[in-house]
């Protein structure tokens, strides 16, 4: 029903449809819920009407009196259960809700002293404004470039990032070499170490070198992880030794059993690992910003550069502020486009998540590092 | 293809200082010709998967020679032997399917698409899978992967198949299915073939020959039923037959053998302390007989009965006489003579442990 | 016969009781002995690779093997130590990035006014660090104890409460049987956020969001609170309460926010641990209790609890970790400045703002500090986890 209504109100657009993908499933658990209740209400007065009957009766045991007894407390946990999930879910959910609709509203409606749970009129151009934010101290980057560095970044970072992963933790756990497990040893310690000591240090080693301003600043000092090298490692020491030495018999050489029986067999840590690793990318901030500048940063610095500067955009086609209307401040920022720019780094992260649920879950239960 | 194996010796270097470094193998020296069925016998630790990763050239030995049809081969690499080894868990790829598994040896070989098909069918149709061509490993059970894995040993029309513990992983029923059809695998092929195993039963009865291993030295080499009939010594004797040889404390005076005070039989060997085995379809009831055994229980097992009786002289708990079911025992009888078939009778040394003959 | 006598006679000498105290230290002194100890060893059994007489056993070890062509001896030679070609890249990289970072973190932190872009500084001494705890930088930057301050409230208030919410939220989840996985994932959703874009949605709820035609228009939390009679709070803005004990700005109310988005945050990854934790608990157990009749919490006190006690304690020491880094959620709840002038500021924003200020001997010295609470608590975390992961 809310869902027919969205799509009339406004025609199909791709976040609608994703709005209705998103809410589908609180819908869902709440009018389970609904059904939950109504026949909770249905056993209560059965077993209230129960009651009255087993009073006319004797005293004593009666076996279908406590199973009545035994079914209602079942079922008023039951209720009390999905309540509390569905409040903590609705709680946990809110935010996004709120993010999307806050995004497609005007700045007035958004402003209105009792907020709107659903927009009256869906201003698309929130978003328009976000993708031509290109002045002032926006650096000049266009958001075009901005996602070539986010992606250029991202593919190499991850990519060479597994590299030499893998390589490393194949040599962990197949080869065998002088210092092997003292090297190990010393990587492992590093990860007591907090990362920010590093970063200091790093930071004056890239603008040294002259680094700053490339892809490469960006992608080097993470290419090494020493958690997913253990993580790895760990995986392929599980491997049974005779498959290698099957294949020893079989004729491959010490690469192809890599490439051909152990990446294979290790691909759902792998693909955990990738994913996690453009996660990261794509939420990295603090490091782009201290490093590079404006044009050479990453998706996350451009998009909340709308959070702390007013945003001017000059528009190609001659549009201006005034559709915003109103009466702002010169310093205030404006709310909806924020929750825009918000939609815009969170959204694709949730669609990623949508479609490779199974590899993150199992990817984060197994290594509880975040991106 | 004759294999030959001189000195091989393997010695695995001390982890630590201090330690004896292990000699896993040692100074082994056998001729295997061609087209055998060759079983490596002996207790865990023994050397004998040892031998045979050295055969597949897994392992490198640390002196000695093999040879392949006098072609030494003893530095050549694993692949480039051409044999083929099935391990003791398959070690199966569990990601790809039978098919896969079966092709992936012509795969490393660069062998045609067709051509490969065509051999992998053939090895699969060998071993009787062909129907389970397209599952994975894990949809298997253990006969069957046991199958897959002989068929990717034989694809590459090795010279020398090799099986570590092939039977180990498998149920009793299915053990002396796969038993049997190792050997037709192996009469039709035609394949010199190497297996491993501390089953003394399995190895008797499909071996064409024999090699007893005990703590890396080879202890006796033969058909099984020649070294059952005439072991070498106290530990092949003691390791072969089931149920196994009752072994007797002795000694050999005045060219007679004595267990405790009874003389049993005699013998032109000089006086000394011995071992006494007799095999336990060695006796023979006879009330005129020349060794006495309390018995503690009869067990009937149907086509024969076994006595088993208590001896002070014997090294083991109880010794058990299998006897014919026709053979009449007097009731409740809390002793019984028998008498010693002289070729199921071996004596041996007490101290070096060798046969006496 | 004599000596036989006297060794009888001479009583077995009872080892010398220290108090637990004493005792303590001492079995520690062994602890840290044994720990180095086998450092040593492993770095001698690695230098014992190359002595003569390793060598030498080696060849003897070579004479006896198989006789191997020039050619052969120098490729399995070469094929032994190709590991090294393989960890080459990643050492390198760690080399640079990592190693390198650590020693000068330790040198850097005693240059005094060291400035690392240009590598000039004043001297050598413990001034950087005195100052930083003193907050007498003269920079105009955070102040170190108030962002420690803030750091260990928000992680200390936050971390157990976010835990126990996603305790209670998983039992919950594994007590029911039907739409499990779409909680389940309605749950984790959180999980794949951006910090600084969340917390910039949760700013929107709190914050006094502005005028309209000269009229004040409030987020929604402060909407709900005015249902209740309550008068607007600025939460997050320039007009946040502000509680001052001498030096030290407790700004309740952004602590709030904070603690509130990091519970918030935090859900996703607990949830998902524990409940899995829960999910891989062997049904006999439950069967069992069952059958010797024991009720709905004594299961879930006697069994469950027990049974997911590493992975809470993993979780409150990984909270605790992440907590002690926090910094780009407040950046997004707070702004740049992380409030008003560095009032919510953390430990790691404390370094990120003498980075960008040029202050790398401050730097230094802070991300130091830094390492020596984690290694505390790290070590406090050891101490207790092991003793109640025993069950």
């Amino acid at each position: 029903m809310f869902g027919l209504l969205l799509i009339t109100s406004t025609g199909v657009g791709w976040l609608t449809a994703l709005c209705v993908l998103l809410i589908i499933a609180e819908i869902g658990g709440i009018a389970f819920l609904g059904y939950k209740i109504a026949h909770f209400g249905k056993e209560v007065s059965a077993a209230v009407i129960g009651k009255w009957d087993l009073s006319a009766g004797d005293e004593g045991f009666d076996a279908e009196k406590a199973k009545k007894i035994e079914r209602t407390k079942r079922i008023v946990k039951d209720v009390f259960v999905y309540l509390f999930l569905t409040v903590c879910a609705v709680l946990a959910f809110l935010p996004f809700y709120w993010m999307l609709m806050s995004s497609v509203k005007t700045e007035m409606e958004f402003r209105e002293s009792v907020p709107t749970f659903f927009p009256h009129t869906f201003q698309w151009k929130n978003y328009w404004m976000i993708f031509h934010q290109v002045t002032g101290t926006r650096g000049g980057a266009s958001f075009g470039q901005i996602l070539i560095n986010t992606l250029v970044v991202g593919f190499l970072s991850t990519f060479l990032g597994l590299v030499v992963i893998v390589v490393t933790a194949y040599a962990l756990a197949r080869m065998d070499f002088k210092g092997k497990n003292l090297l190990f040893a010393v990587m492992l310690a590093t990860m007591m170490i907090p990362g920010e000591l590093f970063t200091v240090t790093n930071y004056i080693t890239v603008a040294k070198a002259g680094m700053t301003n490339s892809y490469a600043v960006l992608i080097l000092p993470f290419l090494v992880s020493v958690y997913y090298i253990y993580l790895l490692r760990n995986n392929f020491m599980q491997i049974p030794n005779s498959l290698y030495q099957a294949a020893k018999v079989d004729g491959l050489s010490d690469m192809g059993y890599l490439i051909k029986v152990m990446i294979p067999l290790t691909a759902p840590t792998l693909i955990s690992i990738t994913l996690l690793k453009f996660i990261g990318t794509w939420n990295s901030y603090i490091w782009p910003r201290l490093v590079n500048a404006q044009s050479w940063q990453l998706i996350t610095n451009w998009v909340t550069g709308g959070f702390v500067d007013r945003l001017q955009p000059t528009s190609p086609w001659g549009e201006n502020w005034t559709i915003y209307g109103g009466n702002y401040g010169n310093s205030e920022t404006l709310d909806t486009l924020k929750m825009a720019a918000v939609c815009m780094v969170s959204l694709p992260l949730l669609i990623l998540f949508i479609f490779c649920r199974k590899y993150i879950m199992r990817g984060v239960s197994k290594s509880g590092t975040k991106g | 293809m004759k294999i030959s194996i001189q000195h091989l010796t393997k010695i695995f270097p001390s982890r630590n200082k201090g330690e004896q470094a292990v000699h896993a193998v040692e100074d082994m020296n056998i001729e295997i010709p061609s087209g055998k069925l060759v079983g490596l016998l002996g207790p865990s630790g023994c050397g004998k998967s040892t031998t045979l990763f050295m055969l597949s050239g897994l392992e490198s030995p640390s002196s000695g020679k093999i040879l392949f049809d006098e072609q030494d081969v003893t530095t050549l690499a694993a692949e480039k032997r051409g044999v083929g080894l099935v391990f003791q868990n398959y070690a199966l790829y569990p990601h790809m399917t039978v098919e896969q598994n079966i092709r992936f040896p012509l795969d490393n070989m660069r062998i045609k698409r067709e051509e490969g098909n065509a051999r992998a069918l053939d090895a699969a149709r060998l071993v009787q899978i062909e129907d389970l061509m397209s599952r994975k490993p894990n949809e298997l059970s253990g006969g069957q992967q046991q199958r897959v894995a002989i068929a990717r040993a034989l694809v590459k029309m090795p010279n020398v198949l090799l099986l570590d513990e092939p039977l180990s992983n498998l149920d009793a029923r299915l053990r002396l299915q796969t038993r049997e059809e190792i050997k037709r695998i192996q009469r039709t092929t035609g394949i010199t073939t190497v297996f491993v195993t501390h089953d003394q039963e399995e190895a008797m009865s499909i071996c064409d020959i024999m090699v007893v291993m005990k703590l890396g030295i080879v202890q006796q080499i033969g058909a099984p039923q020649e070294i059952y009939d005439d072991p070498s010594n106290l530990f092949v004797a003691n390791f072969l037959g089931t149920p196994p040889i009752n072994i007797f404390k002795g000694k050999i005076s005045g060219g007679k053998v004595y267990i405790g005070g009874e003389a049993i039989a005699e013998t032109p060997l000089e006086d000394r302390a011995i071992f006494v085995g007799i095999r336990p379809e060695g006796f023979i009831y006879d009330p005129e007989g020349v060794l006495t055994l309390k018995v503690d229980h009869i067990e009937v097992m149907g086509r024969d009965k076994s006595v088993v009786s208590v001896h002070e002289s014997s090294t083991k708990p109880t010794v058990r006489c299998i006897i014919d079911s026709d053979v009449i025992l007097p009731p409740d009888a809390a002793e019984l003579k028998f008498k010693i078939k002289p070729y199921k009778l071996f004596l041996f040394d007490a101290e070096t442990e060798e046969r006496l003959r | 016969m004599m000596e036989e006598k006297d060794n009888v006679s001479t009583p077995a000498q009872p080892p010398k009781k220290h108090n637990k105290f004493v005792q303590y230290f001492i079995d520690l002194g062994a602890r840290i002995k044994g720990w180095f100890a086998g450092k040593f060893n492993a770095v001698k059994e690695f230098f014992h690779g190359f002595s003569k007489e390793a060598r030498a056993e080696k060849k003897a070890l070579a004479a006896e093997g198989p006789q191997l062509s020039r050619g052969e001896k120098f490729r399995r030679g070469f094929r032994a130590q190709s590991g090294w070609l393989f960890v080459a890249p990643a050492l390198i990289l760690m080399a640079v990035f990592t190693f390198y970072p650590i020693i000068a973190a330790f040198i850097g932190s005693f240059k005094q006014e060291y400035l690392g872009m240009t590598g000039k500084f004043k001297g050598w001494g413990f001034e950087n660090f005195i100052r930083v705890l003193k907050g007498d930088t003269g920079t105009g930057g955070a102040n170190f104890v108030q962002c420690l301050v803030n750091t260990l409230l928000l992680t200390f208030v936050s971390v157990p409460l976010s835990t126990l919410l996603a305790l209670l939220i998983s039992v919950a989840l594994n007590s029911i049987k039907r739409v499990q996985k779409a909680y389940q994932t309605i749950f984790f959703l959180p999980y794949l956020t951006n910090a600084l874009a969340m917390g910039a949605v949760f700013a929107t709820f709190f914050k006094i969001i502005g005028t309209v035609n000269n009229t004040e228009t409030v987020g929604i939390v402060n909407i709900v609170l005015g249902w209740f009679g309550m008068k607007p709070v600025d939460w997050v803005g320039i007009n946040s309460p502000v509680w001052y004990l001498g030096d030290l700005r407790i700004p309740w109310a952004k602590y709030i926010v904070a603690i509130i988005y990091e519970i918030w945050s935090g859900l996703p990854f607990k949830i998902l641990i524990l409940f899995s934790a829960m999910q891989s608990i062997n049904k006999q157990y439950y069967d069992a209790a069952k059958v010797d009749g024991a009720s709905r919490w004594t299961i879930l006190w006697h069994i469950t609890a027990p049974m997911i006690m590493p992975q809470i304690s993993y979780l409150l020491v990984t909270g605790i970790m992440g907590g002690m880094k926090q910094y780009s959620a407040i950046v997004g709840l707070f702004g740049e400045t992380m409030g008003m002038n560095y009032d919510m500021g953390t430990m790691v924003g404390y370094l990120y703002n003498y980075i960008g200020l040029g202050q790398t001997g401050y730097a230094y010295a802070g991300s130091l500090i830094l390492f020596v609470i984690i290694m505390v608590i790290t070590f406090f975390n050891n101490k207790l986890t092991k003793k109640r992961t025993t069950y």
